[in-house]
């Protein structure tokens, strides 16, 4: 006889206790039921067989069965209407736009006329006002030719000052690129027109001073932009599409994981605490923000509260101190100084003047903790000070300043250990990148790009295909792989 | 007459999006329980869950009800599963930090504890875990029949539906299950109370 090839040897065994099994999950027919209960009485074994695989069902039945929070499930459905009314939403707009064209022409026509046009809007903003600094006129030029956007898109200060005298509110230029994105550059010119004609010279800007603003800009626009991100990554050699489709899943991952009040998981206070510094930053990384109005925007929302909240109180007068010792004090002080950063054109005068004091508490904590923090933990306190730095909120001393100079030369010379884990891996890669991208070692850069590429598929293969880290850390292998446009 | 979620999803498909939340509220835990029970831990359940009530959403213009809702649902969970870890060989038993957010109390996943307790020190929570552990070791096509018609309630005939073989199949593969975990259970030295 020839067995079904969907059947198992044992499967076929002679089965004794099978009209048990059935009658156990009431399976059996009226009839064949009454027949069986009625052997059963008159059997004492078999009846004592019944009573052991009841048992055992029985014992089967308490075993642990997860059921989700009643916020899960609608949080969960919330996500997913969003999610498919976007989906739709962008399916019903490529439909319209682009009707019967071919694969490759359209990717031609975008590509030739997002060049077009991301000329066009520079000439415009950059037309009759003169170069002041050589710097400047150079980085002018870097925009203009693929071999100098390549050095422009490495180092973002340059890219900065080639807006920094446009007098260009960066509340506008933040839009710039999804703007160009979606083939609007000639009415954004048009909006833009009045108000460069209406901004004045060395406008105060909150917190951060006149330079801060534009190398947001570029921070937003990079971090915000698939075709920016993508050039960025193409050029660093990594390969831009599955990085960016890992990312993706990764976010979706970790913003499912995040608890009703705001905070991500941990093992302690403190370790939520850093998971949820860690989780934001990648979020931020990305250009979500607590001042956006995305579901992922919604994420840093609720993540900054809870931070703010769980380091910070004010008392009656509104003056603010630290809640506790805050051993975290340093991821806290980035991510808070990042979303400050990305978002503080959205504050109010107030409520920015409130974050930059919270800020500058943080950090001064920070800088307390330099001297004595050794490792991953010393890193970090001096991306918090750098952190504020760039953010205009404190002026970094000398000494610390000296400090985040070592570490970057430190940085700088981590080679790949592939006998690492991957959280070292992704803590050397981040080290290195960031300190690369924040230093001004033009030298270093090539090293950096080797290393992303040897590292790049690595850290895309730890997420497995929902987005989570196969060995853990799934924000900090984010954070790794976005080292390539976030940029600062 | 349908089922409730049958109606719900059938409001869905009609476009009221009202009837989407009572809709995941009753069938999350299930397909949770599903995915665990199939060898995921609570981080790849909820993941995998998620997938799946997505595709649902996104293919609820489509949805008629021909069967009942849940024999629908668990045929889509049942390929999720197949195309993301049975084929691609993920390990789905995998513990790590990120699945700390599996106990709201924050104290990280359970580790595994001795296959073989000492003698006489059973409780009951050991014994559970045991029988986990038993459920865990059948093969795959045992396990998930197991889990349909166990966790899920589900009846041969649907659960015969959902995997696309016939019921016969359906009841010898619970049968051996059945005698799989006892047999696994006996070897431990263990027997129900």
């Amino acid at each position: 006889m020839t067995r079904r090839p969907d059947s198992h040897p044992q499967d076929d065994a002679p089965q004794e206790d099978a009209p048990l099994l059935d009658l156990l999950h009431g399976e059996l027919d009226a009839d064949a039921r009454r027949s069986l209960e009625e052997r059963i009485a008159a059997d004492p074994a078999l009846a004592a067989q019944l009573d052991a695989w009841k048992r055992l069902a029985a014992l089967e039945r308490e075993a642990h069965v997860p059921e989700a929070a009643e916020a899960d499930a609608g949080r969960l459905a919330a996500w997913i209407r969003s999610t498919v009314a976007a989906e739709e939403t962008a399916r019903t707009r490529v439909t319209f736009e682009a009707p019967r064209q071919r694969g490759w022409a359209r990717i031609l026509a975008w590509s030739v006329g997002l060049h077009v046009v991301v000329l066009g809007v520079l000439a415009f903003m950059m037309g009759g006002s003169e170069p002041t600094r050589e710097g400047e006129r150079s980085a002018r030029v870097a925009l203009e030719g693929e071999r100098e956007w390549e050095e422009a898109v490495v180092d973002p200060a340059d890219t900065a000052l080639a807006f920094r005298y446009e007098r260009i509110r960066w509340q506008e230029l933040g839009e710039v690129g999804d703007r160009l994105a979606l083939g609007e550059a000639e009415s954004l010119a048009e909006e833009l027109r009045p108000d460069l004609d209406s901004i004045e010279d060395d406008q105060p800007t909150l917190g951060a001073g006149l330079s801060h603003p534009v190398g947001v800009v570029v921070a937003m626009s990079r971090r915000t932009n698939d075709y920016l991100k993508r050039r960025r990554l193409d050029l660093l050699g990594f390969n831009a599409g599955g990085t960016l489709r890992a990312v993706d899943r990764g976010l979706r991952y970790l913003g499912h994981k995040q608890r009703p009040d705001g905070s991500f998981p941990g093992t302690d206070e403190r370790d939520a605490v850093e998971q949820t510094a860690l989780t934001l930053l990648a979020f931020l990384g990305d250009g979500h923000t607590s001042r956006g109005r995305k579901e992922r925007d919604a994420v840093v929302q609720r993540g900054v509260a809870w931070l703010r909240g769980r380091l910070i109180e004010r008392d009656a007068g509104g003056t603010a101190r630290l809640r506790s010792d805050a051993v975290t004090s340093s991821i806290a002080t980035v991510a808070l100084c990042e979303d400050y950063m990305l978002s503080f054109g959205e504050l109010s005068t107030k409520a920015a003047q409130r974050r930059a004091e919270e800020i500058a508490l943080l950090s001064e904590r920070a800088s307390a903790r330099l001297a004595t923090v050794q490792g991953d933990r010393r890193t970090w306190a001096l991306w918090a000070l750098d952190a504020t730095a760039r953010s205009g909120v404190v002026t970094v001393s000398p000494a610390d300043r000296r400090s985040f100079e070592t570490w970057v030369a430190g940085a700088a010379e981590l080679e790949a250990d592939t006998e690492s884990g991957a959280t070292a891996n992704a803590m050397a890669t981040l080290s290195q990148g960031t300190a690369l991208l924040l230093s001004e070692r033009g030298a270093d850069k090539p090293r950096f790009m080797r290393w992303s590429r040897t590292h790049a598929e690595q850290l895309v293969a730890l997420l497995d295909p929902t987005g989570r880290a196969r060995e853990g850390d799934t924000a900090l292998i984010l954070l790794a792989l976005q080292v390539g446009y976030r940029t600062y | 007459m349908a089922d409730r979620d049958t109606e719900l999803m059938l409001r869905v498909a009609a476009g009221d999006e009202a009837a989407f939340e009572p809709l995941v509220r009753s069938v999350l835990p299930r397909l949770l329980g599903f995915f665990r029970r199939l060898g995921a831990d609570a981080a790849i359940a909820e993941d995998c869950a998620q997938e799946v009530l997505l595709k649902v959403y996104r293919a609820r213009a489509g949805y008629t009800a021909r069967a009942r809702f849940t024999t629908y649902l668990f045929h889509i969970a049942r390929n999720h599963w197949i195309d993301v870890y049975r084929h691609r060989k993920v390990g789905p038993r995998t513990v790590s930090a990120d699945a700390f957010g599996d106990d709201e109390d924050g104290r990280g996943p359970e580790l595994e504890g001795p296959s073989v307790p000492p003698e006489g020190t059973m409780g009951r929570d050991e014994l559970l875990r045991a029988l986990e552990r038993a459920v865990a070791s059948l093969g795959e096509e045992h396990r998930e029949v197991f889990v349909l018609a166990r966790v899920e309630n589900l009846r041969y005939q649907e659960i015969g539906e959902i995997l696309g073989i016939p019921v016969g199949t359906v009841k010898s593969r619970m049968h051996a299950a059945w005698r799989q975990i006892r047999a696994r259970l006996e070897a431990e030295g263990i027997e129900p109370p």
